[in-house]
């Protein structure tokens, strides 16, 4: 009887057991199989974070290997909103840290999703201290933030990039592609309170590749001082320089003025933001005689000194052309080389008449003006001229000297650089791996040699006299352009002042442009653009080693 | 009858009473056991392993954060405008001339001996500190 009633007990627990293991077995399935899938979603959204590790963008470095635009890991700061139990308490603790009002902090945290941005591209230290506070909901993703080391330099240039890091202006827009790698994907599991606790995946981006430009630092750095103290000096609006080399089409330094920390770039106007050098086009003035010179010399209708008859005015139907300056002779007799070498408007004129329209188009054309020379940055302007068949009787008047024809300083340079390189054409370039169209030639060599020797002229016994660098032989040109009005007509109190040389003059290795727009207390390009001129030519010949070839 | 039937009664034995498997239930208890923890304990290192990783991954992205800042830091700290600025404080001025030997039309660099003003002496490469050479005119004062 004792044993059955043992045995009757254990049955019964047995049964009892069993029983429970079934109830569990049940439930057990109940929650792996039944709502198994709907249970993991919910681990995995309260768990599992999953996001983008942006790619980092490729440096900029000058051509010597020195890094203009870098990028920076920095700590951003994501919420989950759902896990953030008191948003405004979150808020008032986080505002101090962050530097924010904390009624715009709280209103990011009290969002509908799952995902908020609190605060991006902090200090690696700020982040810490936001986590520090041990607030649920908070995590840390990091995020790249792209960093100009050298600060005022070459602004406008390398230009900058939105909060998503794509280019936007400048290098950067013009090589975004390049600059900008494949994106990553990181995949986390976490706690409530932001820290990781296993990562589940990290598929690593693709860094984007780096951009190695012709730029010089240190050229570009002492172009930009040299047209901010002419800028100072003189009182005017802005300026422009380029320093270029005429044989490989690189531009050594492409400064523009006044210029800004890049870093700081959202708090400068639209317009001092803008690449003037190659996105703005203006009347260059005398400096443009250098093509109608070249023009008459390549036509063989004349040779430097070819001598002219010339009065103090000359008049083109009813367009009447005066000298800049008031004290001329009733009849003076100049040559070819001293019509440029005194800038002589009527001289100008008088060549171009001589060359008729038809050449001096070509001319004009052939030199790059009016097209774009294909410099690898973003927004370059065509500059403009009527097209021929649309000009007056006095438009031949206006074109020789540097009127009515719009260019761009990056034009300008490039067909100096023609000039400088025994009379082939290069097409600038701002980046190591440019492409660009073959070089062809404008002129012949001897034209372009003998260009060369009037433009010595100019700067020994001329209008470009500021512009002598000791040691060395510069040929060039001054530039005094009257400003378009916007109602048409020109402006007797605006003026763009400008210089264009090359040096040494025998075997130019540089070609340099200064442009200063609207000086105020002086106005002519020999008094205002030249000095600066000689300011920049003496460091970089320096800087590149280029040895003195004897006095002016 | 009542006599017989006592006389057809087994013989009384003494029986040992029925020992408790107890081994038995330890071993399959200790089995039951293993095979619940085994996974757990698996989960756990595995855990752990994750844990580790997600620590040295932000290490890592720690590192990474101060290499980048520290190269922004080091391109900064070279550039043009610090040095000249540096350079002006401590009194140091530019040579007004600069020497250059003459090697007969060549130019000594770093990659050999190349021609004058070639489009590589020109872009500067291998050339520039080498070779211009600071004039004996150097103890001019600031601002020659």
């Amino acid at each position: 009887m004792s044993l059955r009633r043992s045995n009757m007990r254990l049955r019964s627990s047995l049964v009892f057991v069993a029983a429970l293991f079934a109830i569990l077995a049940v439930r057990a399935v109940e929650i792996q199989v039944v709502h198994g899938a709907e249970y993991e979603a919910r681990a995995q959204r309260q768990q599992v974070r999953e996001f983008d590790t942006t790619s980092k963008r490729g440096v900029i470095y000058d051509r010597n290997g020195e890094e203009l635009a870098v990028s920076r890991r920095m700590a951003s700061i994501v919420a989950d909103p759902l896990l953030i139990k008191d948003p405004i308490e979150a808020a008032e603790a986080l505002a101090p840290i962050l530097g924010q009002e904390a009624s715009v902090l709280a209103d990011k945290l009290k969002g509908d999703g799952r995902f908020a941005f609190v605060a991006r591209k902090l200090e690696p230290a700020v982040g810490q201290q936001v986590m520090d506070l041990g607030i649920r909901g908070l995590s840390i993703q990091p995020e790249e933030k792209r960093v100009y080391p050298k600060g005022p330099l070459a602004p406008q240039l390398l230009g900058y990039v939105g909060t998503e890091n794509i280019g936007l202006a400048g290098v950067e827009k013009q090589h975004d592609e390049q600059l900008t790698g494949v994106s990553g994907r990181r995949s986390v599991v976490g706690d409530p309170f932001g820290r990781t606790l296993g990562v589940l995946f990290d598929r690593g981006g693709r860094e984007g590749r780096s951009v190695v430009l012709t730029i010089d630092e240190d050229i570009q750095f002492v172009a930009e001082q040299a047209v901010a103290d002419a800028v100072e000096k003189f009182g005017a609006l802005k300026g422009t320089a380029i320093v270029l080399d005429p044989h490989t089409g690189e531009v050594l330094a492409m400064a523009n003025v006044p210029y800004f920390d890049t870093n700081d770039f959202g708090l400068q106007k639209e317009e001092e933001r803008r690449n003037a050098a190659v996105t703005d086009q203006y009347e260059p003035g005398s400096t443009f005689k250098m093509v109608v010179a070249a023009a008459a010399l390549e036509a063989g209708l004349v040779d430097p000194d070819t001598s002219f008859d010339l009065a103090p005015t000359i008049t083109v139907y009813d367009r009447t052309v005066h000298e800049a300056h008031e004290d001329i002779p009733a009849i003076r007799s100049m040559t070819v080389t001293e019509i440029l070498a005194q800038s002589s408007n009527v001289g100008a004129v008088t060549l171009g008449l001589e060359v008729g329209k038809e050449r001096l188009v070509k001319a004009i054309y052939d030199f790059g003006f009016t097209a774009r020379t294909g410099i690898d940055f973003p927004g370059e302007a065509t500059g403009f001229m009527l097209p021929p068949d649309k000009w007056s009787g006095t438009t031949i008047a206006n074109v020789p000297m540097g009127q009515g024809v719009s260019v761009t300083s990056i034009q300008l340079a490039a067909a100096y650089g023609a000039i400088a390189n025994d009379g082939v054409y290069v097409q600038p370039r701002l980046s190591e791996d440019a492409v660009t169209k073959p070089p062809h030639r404008v002129i012949s060599r001897e034209i372009a040699d003998r260009l060369r020797d009037m433009l010595q002229v100019s700067v020994a016994t001329g209008t470009g006299q500021e512009a002598q660098v000791n040691g060395y032989v510069v040929a060039g040109k001054t530039g005094t352009a009257q400003k378009v009005l916007p109602n048409g007509g020109y402006s007797n109190d605006s003026f763009i002042a400008s210089f264009i040389g090359m040096v040494p003059a025998d075997d130019p290795a540089l070609v340099i442009l200064v442009s200063i727009d609207e000086p105020t207390l002086e106005y002519y390009g020999s008094l205002v653009a030249a000095p600066a001129f000689a300011q920049i030519a003496e460091f970089a010949l320096r800087r590149l080693g280029i040895p003195p070839t004897g006095q002016q | 009858m009542a006599e017989r039937q006592l006389s057809e009664r087994p013989a009384l034995r003494v029986v040992r009473r029925p020992r408790a498997r107890f081994g038995f239930i330890v071993v399959l208890v200790a089995a039951l056991g293993m095979a619940l923890m085994a996974p757990v304990g698996l989960n756990l290192a595995v855990v752990r392993s994750q844990f580790q990783v997600a620590q040295l991954q932000e290490r890592m992205d720690d590192l990474i954060a101060e290499r980048s800042a520290l190269k922004a830091e080091h391109a900064g700290l070279s550039s043009t405008k610090r040095v000249k600025d540096t350079a002006d404080r401590l009194g140091m001025v530019t040579p007004p001339e600069v020497g250059f030997i003459d090697l007969g039309g060549r130019v000594a660099s770093d990659d050999g001996v190349v021609p004058t003003r070639s489009a590589s002496a020109v872009a500067g490469i291998g050339t520039g500190d080498g070779l211009v050479v600071a004039s004996a005119s150097q103890e001019a004062g600031p601002g020659q």
